[in-house]
């Protein structure tokens, strides 16, 4: 199912959602994106990679240390890697419209070349805080999410994963950014993604927190501490991507004082261990039905 | 209220018949739920003697029920909580053991109803089990003595010939299988690299995908309690017995010293030991095995590697 050297998949972004991920470390945005790069070259879609560096040949070395599986698609083209400032600044300054033009003509393309949908991510370059046009940046996210939201639940899906350094964009931009997002990789979720099987996201449209990959004891008090200090009150969760979970990890979702939770969606390794635990059952757990 | 547990010696179906049909219809009429776990014939005979009372009464046929002790634990437990979740005050039961040939088969059963004292004695469970000596070994109504606090005679006594449970498990757990040399699988580089390589070994020898699965999940959790809890040096071995695949992980603490750990359910609010019984769950057979200075844990599985 999965390979070694900790290439585990742990994407907390689905096929077909506009996503934003938010860390303030350059190493935890890396880590996701590969897994997002990696998740659609599975899934047989076309990949652009938008990389916030002046030399994208080191971007490229870069990408094949972090995961020597990207090269065949590297050659053969089904991963782009471009420079990210000239596609959002191509004039030094940044233009939705344009900008909006790019990504439905990548679509187009991706589907012309033959690839199932297309997976895309960018880098939004750092100059991109001083540069003419930033005020536009909240506009675009919105406008690309109702772009998204038109396309035809029939249709390639094609996934966004638009990537803010949390520490170089004004406050009041990134929270307007966010709200443009239907998923949001959130700042204080940084630590969950750190052992590279299991990543975490706060799915905005339906209020949940979301869990994808493998949360076992080696990771389950981590888990437990991002949600004592950031989650308070009644906390739902989509656990239907976690593949894995043990009595340690299910433990940590009620956090230190056993809050109630309600879990939306489980997967078949969550629902499996909430019977043994007899919390399918437990008035402090909402289980929303199968299905 | 909490669990009665009650032993019901008999010979004949009209006895069986004289008691049990009022023990039920008193439950109900005191609005109790009712749940017989009996072969067929039987509930066809009880379900004739309650009338219209019977429609109220489950019937689960007892060999699709006593699979193994650790399923028909979880399946008492389970059935508690649903009746009570859906309103029911307190819950009366009429259950047999299935036939059973061999010694270690009756053995496990005896075990069994030692367990059920401690693991179900939270719930308001009135179980009543028949025991006819028309089908059952002398060994297993012996066991069944000790194992019980109520005996039911002309009326309700308590039961002298009652052991505390630890003691029966104790005396009734088969010796750990002796073993060759294992091969050891390194752990010190977290569960997520464990898992992937006991992974390797389960498909390398045969074990079927939906039990190398479950033996995974449950080796996680024995290897969980001796990181977590253990001694220092947490070792894990794999193998093949003939036909059977063996996990071994073992630490240098102390140990677990309770027979009966990992056969109680979790209970609500409270998740301790529940690692092991996840385990016991998840595994066809579970051996906790002290040596000297050691401490292990042995998860079998069914191998399919030709031997």
């Amino acid at each position: 199912v999965s390979s070694l050297n900790g290439a585990v998949r742990a994407v907390p972004v689905r096929p077909g959602e506009h996503a934003c991920c938010r860390f303030a470390d350059a190493g935890d945005r890396e880590r996701l994106a590969i897994a997002f790069v990696r998740d659609g070259l599975e899934r047989g879609e076309k990949v652009m990679y938008y990389a916030d560096r002046d030399d994208v040949a080191r971007m490229l070395t870069r990408l094949e240390e972090m995961d020597p599986h990207l090269e065949p698609a590297l050659t053969g083209g089904q991963l782009e890697v471009r420079p990210a400032s000239e596609t959002y600044m191509p004039a030094g300054r940044f233009d939705s419209d344009q900008m909006l033009g790019v990504v439905r003509d990548e679509y187009e393309r991706a589907l012309e070349e033959g690839y199932t949908g297309l997976s895309m991510t960018g880098e939004i370059p750092v100059a991109l805080c001083e540069a003419p046009g930033r005020e536009q940046l909240a506009l675009y996210e919105a406008r690309l999410e109702r772009d998204h939201e038109s396309v035809p639940a029939d249709a390639p899906p094609y996934s966004i994963l638009c990537q803010y350094d949390h520490g170089r964009f004004a406050p009041a931009i990134l929270s307007d950014v966010a709200e443009a997002h239907q998923v949001d990789v959130s700042p204080e979720l940084a630590p969950i993604g750190r052992n590279g099987h299991l990543a975490a996201a706060r799915d905005r449209a339906h209020d949940a927190l979301r869990l994808s990959g493998e949360l076992d004891y080696g990771c389950a008090q981590t888990v437990s501490e991002v949600l004592d200090a950031h989650f308070h009150g009644p906390l739902r969760l989509d656990l239907a991507d976690l593949s894995y979970v043990d009595v340690a990890g299910m433990r940590a979702l009620r956090g230190r004082k056993g809050q109630p939770v309600t879990i939306a969606s489980a997967s078949e390794a969550v629902r499996r261990l909430l019977e043994l635990l007899a919390w399918d059952t437990d008035p402090g757990i909402e289980l929303a039905e199968a299905g | 209220m909490s669990l009665t547990h009650g032993i019901f010696i008999y010979d004949d179906d009209d006895t069986m018949l004289q008691k049990m049909a009022p023990f039920l219809e008193s439950g109900l009429e005191r609005g109790e739920a009712a749940v017989v776990v009996v072969a067929r014939r039987k509930w066809e005979l009880l379900a004739d003697a309650l009338g219209p009372a019977g429609k109220k009464v489950s019937h689960i046929d007892c060999g699709a029920f006593y699979t193994r002790p650790e399923d028909a634990l979880a399946g008492y437990d389970l059935v508690m909580r649903q009746l009570l979740r859906d309103g029911a005050s307190a819950v009366r039961a009429f259950a047999e053991l299935p036939r059973c040939e061999a010694e270690e088969e009756w053995s496990s059963w005896i075990a069994y109803e030692a367990i059920v004292n401690r693991a179900l004695e939270h719930h308001p469970f009135w179980v009543m089990c028949g025991y006819d000596r028309r089908e059952l070994p002398e060994a297993l109504i012996e066991g069944g003595l000790q194992t019980h606090q109520h005996v039911l005679a002309d009326g309700w006594e308590r039961n002298a010939h009652y052991r505390i449970p630890e003691r029966v498990v104790a005396y009734h757990a088969p010796p750990p299988t002796p073993l060759r040399e294992l091969r050891a699988l390194p752990v010190e580089d977290g569960p997520r690299a464990f898992r992937e390589r006991l992974s390797a070994e389960l498909s390398k020898s045969g074990v079927p995908e939906y039990e190398a699965g479950d033996i995974v999940v449950a080796a996680g959790e024995v290897l969980a309690n001796a990181q977590l809890h253990g001694g220092e040096r947490v070792s894990v071995g794999v193998g093949c017995l003939g036909d059977q695949f063996v996990c071994e992980i073992s630490d240098d603490g102390p140990g677990i010293d309770d027979p009966l750990a990992g056969y109680v359910p979790p209970r609500l609010g409270t998740s301790d030991g529940a690692g092991l019984w996840v385990a016991r769950q998840l595994t066809r057979r579970l051996e906790l095995v002290p040596t000297p200075g050691r401490f292990s844990v042995r998860l079998w599985a069914a191998a399919d590697n030709g031997a």
